[in-house]
Order: C-alpha cells, then structure tokens, then sequence
C-alpha cells in the first residue's frame, strides 16, 4: 500500500508524457506517411480538346474527375465504358455537375479533336475528348502508368492499351480505380464516394 | 316486353350472322414468322362451300417463298406444281431458280367438319421484316368454289375482305436474330451493337456450331457497311486491353461450338461507311473452308449491350 501510494504520482506523471507523446506522434507522423504514400498516378499535361482548344490538368482540377484511355478504332471496350459512363453521370443526378470527364486517346494520329467530337456526340456532353500529339499522348501515359501499343493487323492498325477508369480527388491526386468490368452498382458507388469525399 | 326481347334477339343474331363468316375464313395457325427463314403453314379449313364438302384445296406459293415442301395427308392425293421463279434465290448457298409453285391436296372433307393442311418453305429475304405474305387458297367442291385470294392494299384492313388470302407478318424478334444453317454448321444470333458517329470500326457476335463429322474452318466473311472484316481476340491482361489479330482463320471441330463474343472472340467490320444503329438489321456473310459462303444477318443492338438479347427478353 505505502509502496503503491509513493508511486501513484510519478506514475501519473509518466502516463501523462506517454500519452502526450503518443498523441504527438499520432499528430506529426502521418503528415509524412500520407506523403510517401501517395500514389504516384496522375500529374500535368498539356492537350487538346475535342473542341480543338488547349486543355491540361488544371481544367480538370478543382473538381473530382475519372480519366478514361482508348481510342475510337475500339470495338468494345471504349465505347462500352463511355456508355457505362454515361449512363453513371445520368444516375448521379445533381452530383454529376460536380465531377469532371475525360476521354484520353491513345491513337492521336487517328483520332482528331473533330473526330473525336463527333464520336462523343453519342455520349454525355459533361465528357470531355482529348488527343494531343504522340509526344504529348506519351507524356500523359506516363503520368497516368498507361500502357499501349500500336497492333499491326491487315494493312492497318488496332491498339493494346490500360482499360483501367482513374479516379482522382478535386487536387489531381490518384483516389481509386474502376473498369468496364465492374457491375454498375459497385462503379456508382465509387463514383459517389468520390463526387463526396474527393 | 315480349316484342322487345324478340328485336334484341333479332339483332344478336343478325350480329351473329356478320360475324360468322369473318371467323370462318380460310387461315394459318401461326400467322407470324421470322424473316428469312423457313416457315410451318397450317392451313386451317373451317367449312365447305355452301355446306357442300371440300373436295380440293390448292395453295399457291407466293413469288419469294421457296422450298415449298408440302405435308401429305392420309386418304388425299398430293400433287405439286413447279414452276421457274422470277428471281433467282440463294438457298444454303447455292443459287435456286425454280421450285413448287403450287401444291393441291385431293379428297373429301364434310362442311360440317375441320381439317389443317400442312407445308413448309422458306419465305426468303424478298420480304421484308414487318410485310406481310399472303398465300392464296381455293377450296373447289362439287358446285363451286371458295376463292380465299383477296390480298389487301398497302393501309387496307384484311378484316374488311370478305375472302381475304391466308397471311403470315414476318416479325423480327428483337435480339432472337435470325439463326443459318450450312451443311452441318448452324450459326446462331448473329449481332452488332450500335457505334459512335465517326467510328470506323465495329464489332460482330455469333455462334457457329460443327453438328458433322468433319472439321470446318472460318476464314472470312463480308459486312456491307464495312470495307472488311477481320476476326480479332481480345483479352485482358491484368488490366491492359490486348487485341490480337487472328492469323489464317479459326478451325471449328465436330461437336463443338465457336463463339464470338465481347471479351473474346470478334469479328470486326472494318472501315465503317456509316454508323451501325440499334434496331437496323445487316446481312453479311461467313466464308468457310468447306461449307463455303453462308448468309448470315446481324441485328444491331443498342450501344450497352452485352449479348444478343437481353437477359429478361430471354
């Protein structure tokens, strides 16, 4: 007892400093960690839209977006993914007109600002077309770690390319990722998750 | 109360006697049928003539229906007519220029009783999808004839004929596309899906199974919207998209089945001249080693869709 009173205050006194210390660190370590931890996907680029004006990162920024690559020589996955799209900025209602849209094509030697704007009058208006030339499509593949590559087929071309939709917050940074082949519910949902948090 | 129930029975049978005959006409069980393909007529005859027995009834095959192949009847005679027709038509490939024309089935059929005459034949793309075919029909008996030969005008209700000609409405299930059959192939729901404005390629499903003994080889095909065709597989590599292009055909084993389908195989019409629109039909055709070139017809299906049909359709 007297052995357990004499050592109630320092106790106390030792308790109080770890906890202020542990909430010290709790506070000053994950500045750092988040920043080691950032994904490094996305970053500046320099386009064009399919309106034919310049277009980079920060008009996208600002606002939560989705970034999309392919091309219109796409049989199915391109156009399946900007219906799926499409149909996702319908469903988000209201919530739509706070995320931006956009089409990046891998095949800027084909797929003009003008083509590309026709292309995407089948699709919502919100989504936006870029193209570039092949050093500028490079560099923004680069950014985004997407993969393509030209296939040679009967006297033309087809293209391997990253099927992957990035999601990314209101600053530019990498929040998650979808695809064509998630059911519409689970895309949604992301995609409501980051119309709320990103 | 007497002399009003009287009229009311007057006119319920003066009401009965305007609507028999229009139950009573000449017509075909399944007044429906799927364009391009080959239909079953059951002609169904409800009377004689003027209560005297049906001793004959003669079926003519419209201009564009082929391969009429009538069904004999036990205890009546079965003669056909051939005759050359105007066009020429292609039927499992092979050009076909003359066929039955007519078919008459010879005996004896109470007025007071009902019987069906059966045949089958291929009503061929002359006809579009939503026209109707008429096939007419005369029932001779003893004293005279019924002459079921009407064919109604372009916007004539067939209802205000009095002896309007059997039709079947040729009726383009959406999604349940037309199948074919070459020798032992049978090339199921052949579709496209609907492309952008500017797109210069699009994409086309079927499935293609080997029922013979000897294997087969796909090896081309035609789409007339498209500069060609090529067959492509597409796969998913982790999360890149990879299309390979397919190099001297695909092979089709006895017993099994060659599917094109998104996330696989697919065939891709090349150089669009135009966009593809959900709802448009477009015949093409498969070029095979062996079976040789088979018409298929694609319906396009809207941008979204995944299959020939949606799933709640079946």
């Amino acid at each position: 007892m007297i052995l357990k009173r004499s050592l109630l205050l320092p106790l106390s006194v030792f308790l109080v400093a770890a906890l202020t210390l542990l909430v010290t660190v709790l506070l000053l370590v994950p500045e750092p960690q988040q920043n080691q931890s950032r994904v490094p996907i996305g970053g500046p680029f320099r386009l064009t839209s399919h309106e034919g004006k310049p277009f980079t990162e920060a008009d996208l920024k600002g606002k939560p977006f989705a970034v999309f690559f392919g091309f219109t020589h796409c049989p199915e996955v391109c156009p399946t993914t900007l219906y799926d799209l499409t149909q996702d900025l319908q469903a988000l209602g209201p919530d739509a007109d706070k995320l931006n849209v956009a089409f990046i094509t891998v095949d800027p030697a084909r797929d003009t600002p003008e083509l590309l704007k026709s292309y995407l009058s089948s699709f919502d208006p919100r989504i936006v077309g870029l193209t570039g030339t092949e050093e500028e499509i490079a560099a923004v593949a680069k950014e985004y770690k997407v993969y393509f590559r030209k296939v040679p087929t009967d006297g033309d071309y087809t293209m391997d390319h990253t099927a992957t939709i990035f999601l990314m917050d209101s600053k530019g940074d990498f929040y998650g990722t979808s695809n064509f082949q998630e059911s519409d519910e689970v895309r949604r949902s992301k995609l409501q998750q980051l119309v709320k948090n990103g | 109360m007497t002399s009003s129930s009287s009229a009311g029975a007057l006119v319920a049978a003066a009401l009965l006697a305007v609507s028999t005959p229009a139950l009573a006409h000449v017509t075909f069980e399944t007044a429906r049928a799927a364009p391009n393909a080959t239909y079953k007529g059951v002609l169904r005859i409800p009377h004689g003539c003027n209560g005297q027995p049906t001793l004959k009834v003669q079926v003519r095959i419209p201009e564009g229906v082929i391969d009429a192949r009538p069904m004999p009847k036990a205890g009546w005679t079965l003669e056909t007519a051939r005759a050359p027709y105007a066009k020429t038509y292609r039927q499992h490939g092979e050009p076909v220029s003359e066929g039955v024309t007519g078919i008459t089935w010879s005996g004896s059929l109470e007025d007071g009783h009902y019987d069906e005459f059966v045949f089958q034949a291929r009503i061929t793309d002359a006809f579009a999808a939503g026209s109707t075919v008429h096939f007419p029909v005369v029932q001779t008996c003893a004293n005279g004839t019924e002459e079921w030969t009407q064919i109604p005008a372009a916007e004539q209700d067939p209802h205000s004929l009095s002896h309007p000609a059997p039709g079947v409405t040729l009726v383009a299930a959406p999604g349940a596309s037309a199948s074919a059959t070459a020798g032992s192939l049978a090339i199921e729901q052949p579709w496209s899906r609907a492309t952008p404005p500017g797109a210069k390629v699009g994409g086309g499903y079927l499935r293609i199974t080997n029922k013979g003994q000897e294997p087969d080889r796909l090896v081309g095909g035609s789409f007339p919207l498209a500069g060609r065709v090529e067959m492509h597989e597409m796969s998913l590599d982790g999360t890149v998209m990879r299309m390979k292009p397919v190099q001297g055909g695909l092979a089709i084993e006895p017993g099994r089945t060659l599917e094109f389908k998104p996330g696989g195989y697919h065939l891709m019409f090349m150089d669009l001249k135009e966009p593809l629109r959900a709802g448009q039909t477009h015949k093409g055709t498969l070029v095979f080693e062996k079976a040789g070139t088979v018409e298929v017809e694609y319906a396009v299906r809207p941008m979204g869709a995944q299959g020939a049909a949606e799933h709640k359709h079946h």
